[in-house]
């Protein structure tokens, strides 16, 4: 898959959990990592760049570890951007579904009919 | 976690990243790193997780340089660029007072630049399915209103593989400065700002402006319809195919080394003077103003109508 639309879409998933909950470094990449294969894509920059174009602020919290924990909590701006960012995907993956299931969602039936269409010519 | 810390700080240090944000990083790395095998993950596991130190190292540099060394061109600063989604391209503008200045490209790429101490971040920008948009914060207020501190201005950037269908910019005391330019459709209002055009290419170009003033050079347009109120319009070395449709009450018109086909001025006292001005036919009406043509060549021109009341028509050749 291209790097950059991955990109983009890990970028939707980080807002999808600070749009939750503030979270910390650690809690946001192993949340995507139990689900994505997130593999060369860094989330650790991504959080530093939307962090610095004010769309999270962050603030210090102890933990029963030991050393303090950088939490990220989203702002207005942060939200804006999620919900627009969050559209954009919705209408894409819409899209995508529509074109791809317009044959039904049936392996069989769709090679039925691929079977049938190759042996007329 | 030491490995992978020194790695990272090393890479950091490679690819020119300020001490202060290294700090930092390695800081929130720690950190993290110490949450991750409190949880149960492994020293070798770690590159997995938070990425080859080499990759993410470059992409923070990459991140940190484009935030600190921001790139100038001119006297302006790059504020966005796009990626063009389709071949074709439509241009809004809505500003105030802000200069806006367009030119093309040097690569594929749609770029904005800003000057001045306003705050760049209220502007509305998009670029969207073949369309650009530039607007001015509605919050702003009426132009006497204004303080320095709203002080702005622009330059934008179109490639020039990009087929432009339209630009259409409104202003109020805003300056235009078009170059090199080819759109099917341009249309300008403004009440005030002043308009330079120079060697650029449109099938139709519509401006209308109170105080403004208009200069055109080295321009080939299919109709030109201008309308304004006090202020001059020049145009020079231009090819006009189409027609000239130009009223104005006192504005003055100066037409230089230009060719057009039929062409309608009509004026309340302003005066029209030409040299080495072709149209085909001209039709002029004004009550006080002058026409003056001073030509080389004879070629012959139509007066199709004459509805002058003290002002008179000579045509030199």
């Amino acid at each position: 898959m291209n790097a950059q639309f991955k990109r983009g879409i890990i970028e939707l998933c980080v807002l999808s959990v600070l749009v939750e909950k503030d979270s910390y470094g650690y809690e946001i990449i192993s949340k995507l990592s139990e689900h994505l294969d997130v593999g060369e894509n860094t989330i650790y920059p991504i959080l530093r760049r939307l962090t610095s174009e004010d769309y999270f602020t962050t603030y210090l919290e102890e933990s029963t570890e030991g050393a303090p924990r950088k939490y990220y909590q989203m702002t207005k701006k942060g939200f804006i951007y999620y919900l627009s960012l969050r559209e954009e995907w919705d209408a894409f993956i819409g899209g995508v579904y529509h074109v791809i299931n317009q044959g039904g969602k049936k392996n069989e039936d769709i090679l039925k009919r691929f079977k049938e269409r190759i042996n007329q010519e | 976690m030491k490995t992978f810390l020194n790695d990272l700080k090393n890479e950091l240090i490679k690819n020119k990243v300020d001490m202060e944000e290294i700090a930092e990083i390695i800081h929130d790395h720690e950190e993290m790193i110490a949450t991750a095998m409190a949880e149960g993950l492994t020293e070798e596991e770690i590159p997995a997780r938070f990425g080859d130190p080499k990759i993410l190292a470059r992409e923070l540099a990459e991140q940190s340089r484009k935030q600190t060394n921001p790139i100038e061109k001119d006297g302006y600063t790059l504020w966005k660029s796009f990626t063009p989604d389709e071949k074709t391209l439509h241009v809004f503008i809505q500003v105030v007072a802000e200069n806006v200045a367009v030119q093309p490209s040097e690569d594929d790429d749609i770029h904005v630049y800003y000057q001045g101490k306003g705050k760049v971040d209220r502007y509305e920008i998009s670029y969207h399915k073949g369309t650009f948009k530039l607007e001015a914060p509605k919050t702003l207020g009426l132009l006497f209103m204004r303080s320095s501190s709203d002080d702005l201005d622009f330059l934008v950037e179109f490639p020039q593989s990009l087929d432009i269908q339209e630009i259409k910019q409104h202003g109020v005391s805003s300056d235009v400065k078009y170059q090199n330019l080819k759109s099917e459709k341009l249309i300008i209002n403004t009440t005030s700002g002043d308009l330079s055009i120079q060697t650029s290419q449109f099938t139709y170009v519509k401006v209308n402006t109170v105080s403004g003033d208009l200069l055109f050079t080295d321009v080939k347009m299919g109709d030109l319809d201008a309308s304004q109120v006090s202020g001059d319009l020049k145009i020079e070395r231009s090819k006009i195919e189409g027609n000239i449709h130009s009223s104005t009450v006192s504005g003055d018109i100066e037409i230089n080394d230009t060719e057009a086909n039929d062409v309608e001025f009509s004026a309340v006292s302003g005066d029209v003077n030409g040299c080495e001005f072709y149209p085909k036919t001209i039709k002029f009406k004004s009550v006080s103003g002058d026409m003056n043509l001073t030509n080389k060549e004879s070629r012959e021109i139509k007066v199709i109508k004459n509805s002058s009341l003290s002002g008179s028509i000579n045509i030199h050749s």
